[in-house]
Order: structure tokens, then sequence, then C-alpha cells
């Protein structure tokens, strides 16, 4: 059996690829930082709600993803040659911002941090 | 027994967790050893993954106005009153949360894919890091999955 050609890496820029992976992280953190202000005032609750069925829920997912899709869009072009020395890092801060996000939303935690 | 609009869409909303899951065994399969025959199937994989993700949202937050309706017999008002509370206090609030983070990893990995295109097969650190979204994905779906389940069990939606 003929071995495999290892080929060690791509000949595109990780840039943008990088971009994503910021901006996918701030909408993801986005929605927990939005949901602890949520929970600390009743005023960032009303302004939240954009659509009253589903609560402040609805502003909460709308502005972060609008925020991460401009974030991408503004990334994408500034570094589109930019070539970072190790994608991998960026993969774990995508991994931080998930736990973050689990951490913000997780009740016991925002009355910890709302003194509650 | 007749099924109401709200139990529909949460039994579609389940099975497409379940085709969510299905695509994500495929594609991380095919990633492990990817192949230029492989990568169509990968594409395909992360594609149907990053759709059902969405339209899973979609339904959810669906679910969630019948959930959360301000009605004494909604399934909110009902856990609430209930003797386990905390099954709204921590698990779904967890849940309505946590679930909208499954289609940005998802995105993420397909604009992967589909940016590196076959650098994807020549890469063993590009496929590492484009499965290592796959699985951070998989786990969160998973919990959200398993919250729901037992939210559902606890009060099923009417």
């Amino acid at each position: 059996m003929a071995k495999k050609k290892q080929i060690s890496g791509a000949a595109k820029t990780n840039g943008p690829v990088a971009a994503a992976m910021l901006s996918g992280s701030v909408a993801i953190v986005g929605i927990g930082v939005l949901h602890l202000l949520a929970e600390g005032s009743e005023a960032a609750k009303k302004a939240l709600t954009f659509y009253a069925p589903m609560g402040p829920l609805s502003g909460k997912v709308v502005i972060s993803y609008v925020v991460g899709l401009i974030l991408f869009f503004l990334l994408k072009n500034a570094w589109a040659e930019k070539n970072f020395p190790n994608l991998r890092t960026w993969l774990y801060i995508v991994i931080g911002a998930v736990l973050l996000g689990f951490l913000f939303t997780f009740t016991p935690f925002v009355h910890f941090v709302l003194g509650e | 027994m007749a099924l109401s609009g709200p139990e529909i869409t949460a039994i579609v909303h389940g099975l497409l967790g379940t085709v969510f899951l299905m695509a994500f065994a495929g594609s991380y399969a095919e990633l492990i050893q990817l192949t230029h025959a492989g990568m169509k199937r990968v594409k395909w994989g992360i594609t149907i993954m990053a759709g059902t993700a969405i339209i899973i949202d979609l339904l959810g937050d669906l679910i969630y106005t019948v959930y959360r309706a301000p009605v004494p017999d909604s399934a909110r008002s009902l856990i609430k009153a209930g003797s386990t509370p905390w099954v709204h206090e921590i698990g779904m609030e967890l849940k309505e949360h946590v679930a909208h983070f499954v289609p940005v990893l998802m995105l993420i990995a397909l604009f992967m894919v589909v940016y590196y295109k076959e650098d994807l097969v020549k890469s063993k650190e590009l496929r590492a890091i484009t499965a290592g979204l796959l699985v951070t994905a998989m786990l969160v779906t998973l919990v959200a999955f398993g919250l729901g389940a037992y939210i559902t069990k606890v009060q099923p939606i009417k």
C-alpha cells in the first residue's frame, strides 16, 4: 500500500478564517453578556424585548448575531492578506467563548455576579 | 389523538436534532481520513449541519413563545409553580441561550470548508481545527438536546 503523502499547509492565508472565528466568538459571548445585562436591569430587559412573545431573548440573539456579522465582514477584508502563525489559537478562543457563554447564562453564576 | 401545532413543531425540532447529530457523525468520520472523493461528502455534511442548526433554532424559538406564554397553564408557569422550579430557572435559562451558539459554530466551520476547499485535504492541521469546531458544536447541541428532553418530560408543550 502506498504511503499517504503528508502536505503540511494550505496555500491560502488564514486571516479570513481567523476573522470568522473571532467574530463568531464575539457573537457567542455577546449573548451571555446581554443576558447578564438583562438580568441586572429591568430597563435593559425591556429594551432587549424586540419581539414580545419571545421576550428579551429576541434582542440578545439579534444584537449578538448582527454585531458578529458586521465584525466578520470588517475583519474579513482587513485580514484578507494576513497570515497568523497558529490558527489553532483561534479555535481555543472559540472554545473559550463557548465556555464563557455557558458561564454567563448559568443562573447560579448570574445570581452570584448580581449579588442575589 | 390529534397532535397540536406546537407538539408537531416540537417533534420536528427534536427530529432535526437527530439529523444534525447524524450529519456530525458522517462529517467527522470523513474529516479524520479525508480524501479528494470525501471532500464533497464533508461539504454536504457540514452544510446539512449548518442548515439544520439554523432551522432547529428557528423552530425552537417558535416553541419557546408557546413555552413562555404569559398564561397560568403555559409550561413555564406550571414548572415555576411546581416542585421543580429549577428546571426553568437553571435548565431552560441555559438551554434557550446556548442553543443559539450552535448556528454560529456551524457557520464558522462551513466558512472554513468553503474557503479552503481542496486545501483541507492537504492540511491535517486545518482538518483538526474543523473537526474541533464540529465537536464543540456537537457537545453544545447535546447539552441543549438533553435539557430539552428533560424539560419536555417534566412539562410537555401543549
